[in-house]
């Protein structure tokens, strides 16, 4: 026995000295992803007031067409020109309610008020008074830059520099990967239990009416 | 001084010296403690990572061993009380080795707290800035560190005089074993407010906890005694009498009695309700959503806790040593599944933004975990192995050997009455 | 017997016995051969004091330390600065829950801006897919990835520091290597951490960080304008969390987080201010807190707004009877 401790020991310092190089770290870096996405940016760039378009390799403004091309009463036609349009406002579904019908290059509020395409949020703000409320309070948008006005000066946008104003619900964004650490999961893990509201939706959708069924 | 010196080198000299069983237990957890030393500078050089800790769950293995470990080092206050409040003369000179537990107890608690930091490097910003009274982590370095001082010095003081043969001085021992009294419960009451003062916990934050971790200390810890006490009684001629160990088998019997008590109002409480706090519980014994790494464990914990309780309470108990001892394992390994691993991990899963995140402890912690076991069983092997010689007036200032009956070193090998003659042994049965 | 055998064979064998001991003993330490010595504190990176006691001398000789620590691992050039809180500002966050539509940009340009661990990663801010009619955050998805967002069943809800004014962080630090500052912000002294975690188990809000292997970051990818208390380079084995990107607030700009939002849920001020948005906010709108009964009072409101509901598969409403309406152009 007491020869074998000197051996023993001494094996022990043989396996460390020759051990592998250390234990196996997990690695699990983040998926990549577009990393322009992070700059702070205006989404949409509005019309300049006056527009100008290029038609048929000439520069026109809105109101060269539309000053002889007058507009039917109640337009019910579908259009043929601006057909890169996709009107989705809600019940806000005719073109006259927000262009002037006198004058394309001006918006038209209630009472035939005229006003510039640069008041565009005196126009949203005829239907979306709560909305405008805390857009001119500043917290309906964001306000970049800084939140010091003594130390500089806060950017703010208007309405249509984020939503386009024919279709102005946000459009669906790709989601950044998710949380990717060491040592959880980085899967979706199984549904929670039923919160009170699921429990009683799921109720509401079990209690159809007994006809239903047939057929 | 030049004696004391003497002493700590005679000490040093005595604790390589046994027979084979002796030098291959030792040799054992050298060899462990020298494994989980490696394992231990892996993690220095790759940080913790090499744990199988994460942000959700990142108190593990270390820290269950800690809180397991503080229970049984205060839970030298169970045969303290006996001894020198009730003059308990069986226990009386059994009650040192309870207190050289302690010490060992504390050096490994320590020592798991060390592993577990970050920057161990910077300990001594814990003297520089010490946010005392406030942080509970502060009252436990205050309490554990001042715990270690009181159990040194008792036990030292007392085994010093016994080596120079003169009587201790009742003011040098007497009122520090009165203070480790209730210092010993404070350290229990410190490590348990650690947890509790937790709000975002609600499975920590729980008045119940303190309670149980009292009752599980006082279960565990003389049960590892009565362990003890088995080995000195088999291999040395130290006196244990049988009635000690029925003292403690008593103590040990009630302690688990009211732990299982605790244990079911906890379960009540979690579970009648049905509230979202219950989750940890649920996760613990049932699982979570198809998560149960924890459930066998806390069964077969609860298991033997009940089989040991069931066996202790039995009124032979006490005629059948094979019976009892096995009881003892039993519920020591039951209550560190309990009080360790299975009151730390339940208490981040799930986390607080209701996250399931398991945790396993890696090859390199269990490594660690086991070093660290086994260095505290050296320092108690070692303190044990010293302490039996003086005290039974082996080894003293004036004498160099004693005959008599054949002196065994503590905790290990067989010795038996008729050894084969060596060397050593002859010229120690020599004049 | 009791004392050693003092022949000369057995001291041969014992010599032997602890020649092997300590070979084996020294053989154990070997993997600290794989570290680097230049990755070592110095002695004075070692004897810094805490950041509340540093002369504004020592604080020049700490910075200058973290300039050449950046400039020798990543090879940039960084501005390094200790930014003292503002007078008169207490920072508050708000977030409109009925604008956030979870697209994780946020989470991002905060791992951009405050050069966090990429590998393994670290981010500040948990985008929480939330199930309707619930508040309890212990039901949200983390992990959702659906192709885009917003789900329609579902609200975003993300959680970051939320500094709070009673913090159970603070409170359990048993070496106050983080503190509340005067403008709000609970702050970390990376040099004074000792790496407990104890303030990670005390959060209720899963704000906190550990860095359990030293910090990945590809030098393309650091932000060269730091600051002592928020974003400048960690170690292994210290705490991080969201610090309201001080070094950007306290010089009045806005947080890298909110920067990003392309929906503008994000509001951010000083509440301390009459006039700002974060003072309006409070003061309208139906704001409500995490875990209001753990008592941690956080200055991170979230209220619901208007919004229009859409539920999956919804139609608009029809239109009124009497006013023909043209189809809508496509």
């Amino acid at each position: 026995m007491r020869a074998a401790i000197p051996v023993v020991l001494l094996l022990l310092a043989a396996w460390f000295l020759h051990a592998p190089e250390g234990p196996g770290l997990p690695s699990q870096p983040t998926p990549a992803f577009d990393h322009a996405r992070l700059v702070p940016s205006t989404p949409r760039t509005p019309m300049a007031d006056p527009r100008i378009m290029e038609v048929a390799g000439l520069d026109m403004r809105c109101n060269d067409c539309h000053d002889i091309f007058p507009s039917a009463e109640q337009p019910v036609a579908p259009l043929r020109q601006h057909t890169d349009i996709v009107l989705d406002h809600g019940m806000n579904d005719r073109c006259l309610n927000c262009h002037a019908r006198a004058d394309r290059e001006r918006y038209e509020l209630r009472g035939d008020v005229l006003i510039g395409l640069d008041e565009s949020p005196r126009l949203c703000a005829s239907c979306h008074g709560p909305t405008f409320r805390d857009w001119e309070r500043g917290i309906h948008g964001r306000t970049d830059g800084y939140w010091s006005a003594a130390h500089g000066q806060p950017r703010r946008l208007t309405c249509i520099e984020c939503h386009d104003p024919h279709s102005p619900a946000y459009p669906g964004l790709q989601p950044l990967p998710g949380p990717h650490a060491w040592r959880a999961p980085s899967e979706a893990a199984p549904a929670a239990d039923a919160g009170p509201l699921d429990f009683w939706l799921q109720r509401t959708q079990a209690a159809v009416p007994p006809e239903a069924h047939d057929g | 001084m030049k004696a004391y010196l003497t002493f700590v080198w005679r000490c040093v000299r005595v604790s390589f010296v046994g027979d084979w069983r002796y030098h291959a237990w030792m040799l054992a957890l050298t060899v462990l403690a020298l494994l989980g030393l490696n394992a231990y500078c892996q993690q220095l050089v790759h940080g913790l990572a090499v744990t199988g800790m994460s942000d959700q769950v990142s108190w593990g293995l270390y820290i269950a061993n800690f809180t397991f470990l503080v229970g049984m080092a205060s839970s030298a206050v169970m045969l303290v009380i006996p001894v020198y409040i009730y003059r308990n003369r069986e226990l009386h000179h059994l009650v040192i080795f309870a207190q050289l537990l302690a010490v060992a107890a504390i050096v490994m608690c320590l020592l798991f707290v060390t592993v577990d930091l970050g920057r161990p490097d910077r300990f001594h910003h814990l003297m520089l800035r010490f946010n005392f009274p406030i942080s509970m982590l502060s009252w436990d370095v205050v309490a554990l560190n001042g715990y270690l001082l009181l159990n040194m010095h008792i036990c030292g003081y007392l085994i010093y005089c016994a080596y120079r043969r003169r009587e201790p001085a009742r003011v040098f021992y007497i009122p520090f074993v009165f203070t480790a009294i209730v210092w010993a419960v404070s350290i229990q009451a410190v490590e348990a407010f650690l947890f509790v003062g937790l709000g975002g916990r609600p499975f920590w934050n729980s008045a119940i906890i303190a309670p149980r971790f009292m009752a599980s200390a006082f279960a565990a810890g003389p049960a590892f005694m009565m362990l003890t006490l088995a080995v000195v009684d088999r291999f040395t001629s130290y006196p244990v009498p049988r009635q000690a160990l029925l003292t403690l088998r008593n103590i040990v019997t009630v302690a688990l009695a009211v732990n299982m008590f605790l244990l079911v109002a906890e379960v009540f409480t979690e579970l009648y309700a049905g509230t979202t706090h219950a989750a940890s519980l649920r996760y613990l014994l049932f699982g979570l959503h198809g998560h149960d790494a924890l459930v066998p464990w806390i069964w077969t914990a609860m298991g033997r806790n009940s089989l040991a309780l069931a066996w202790l309470g039995m009124p032979d108990s006490g005629r059948r040593p094979a019976l009892l001892y096995t009881a003892c394992g039993l519920l020591i390994a039951g209550i560190w599944i309990e009080k360790g691993m299975g009151l730390i991990i339940p208490g981040f899963i799930p986390s607080p933004l209701g996250e399931i995140v398991e945790y396993t402890p890696t090859r390199n912690e269990v490594l660690v975990t086991l070093g660290i076991w086994a260095a505290g069983l050296m320092i108690f092997t070692i303190l044990v192995r010293i302490t039996i010689p003086v005290l039974s007036g082996r080894l003293t200032i004036d004498t160099r050997y004693h005959r008599g009956r054949l002196p065994q070193p503590g905790k290990g090998p067989v010795a038996t009455a008729a050894r084969p003659t060596t060397p050593a042994i002859a010229r120690e049965e020599s004049p | 017997m009791v004392e050693p055998d003092p022949s000369r064979r057995s001291f041969l064998r014992q010599g032997v016995t602890a020649v092997a001991g300590l070979t084996a003993f020294a053989a154990a330490l070997q993997p600290l051969t794989q570290l680097d010595l230049d990755d070592l504190p110095t002695l004075e990176a070692h004897l810094q004091k805490h950041y509340k006691e540093m002369s504004p001398a020592e604080m020049e000789a700490a910075l200058e330390r973290i300039r050449a620590e950046v400039a020798k691992r990543y090879g940039l050039e960084a501005h390094v600065r200790d930014i003292k809180p503002l007078d008169g500002v207490e920072f508050v966050y708000a977030l409109n829950l009925s604008r956030c539509v979870g697209c994780r940009l946020c989470v991002h340009a905060c791992v951009a801006e405050n050069n966090q661990s990429r590998d393994p990663e670290i981010q500040y801010i948990r985008v929480l897919e939330m199930p309707r009619g619930t508040l309890d955050i212990e039901q949200g998805n983390h992990l959702y990835d659906h192709p885009t967002v917003p789900d329609a069943a579902h609200f975003y809800m993300p959680v970051q520091c939320h500094q709070c004014s009673n913090p159970p962080c603070v409170k359990v630090c048993p070496v106050e290597a983080t503190w509340q500052e005067p403008d709000g912000l609970t702050v970390i002294d990376y040099d004074w951490c000792i790496g407990c975690r104890y303030c990670e188990a005390a959060c209720p809000y899963f704000a906190r960080r550990f860095n359990y292997a030293d910090p990945h970051i590809q030098p393309e990818d650091v932000n060269p304008e730091m600051a002592y208390l928020s974003n400048r380079p960690r170690s292994q084995g210290v705490m991080e969390k969201c610090t309201f990107c001080l070094h950007r607030t306290r010089q009045g700009r806005m947080p890298a987080c909110l920067e990003a939002c392309p929906v503008g849920a994000r509001k951010f001020g000083n509440i301390l201010d009459p006039e700002s948005e974060v003072a309006w906010i409070l003061r309208t709108k139906r704001v409500f807190v995490l875990k209001e009964d753990v008592g941690t009072l956080p200055r991170f409101f979230y209220y619901f707004d208007e919004r229009y509901p859409r539920e999956a598969g919804d139609d608009l409403p029809p239109p009124p009877v009497d006013a023909p309406h043209a189809e809508p152009p496509r």
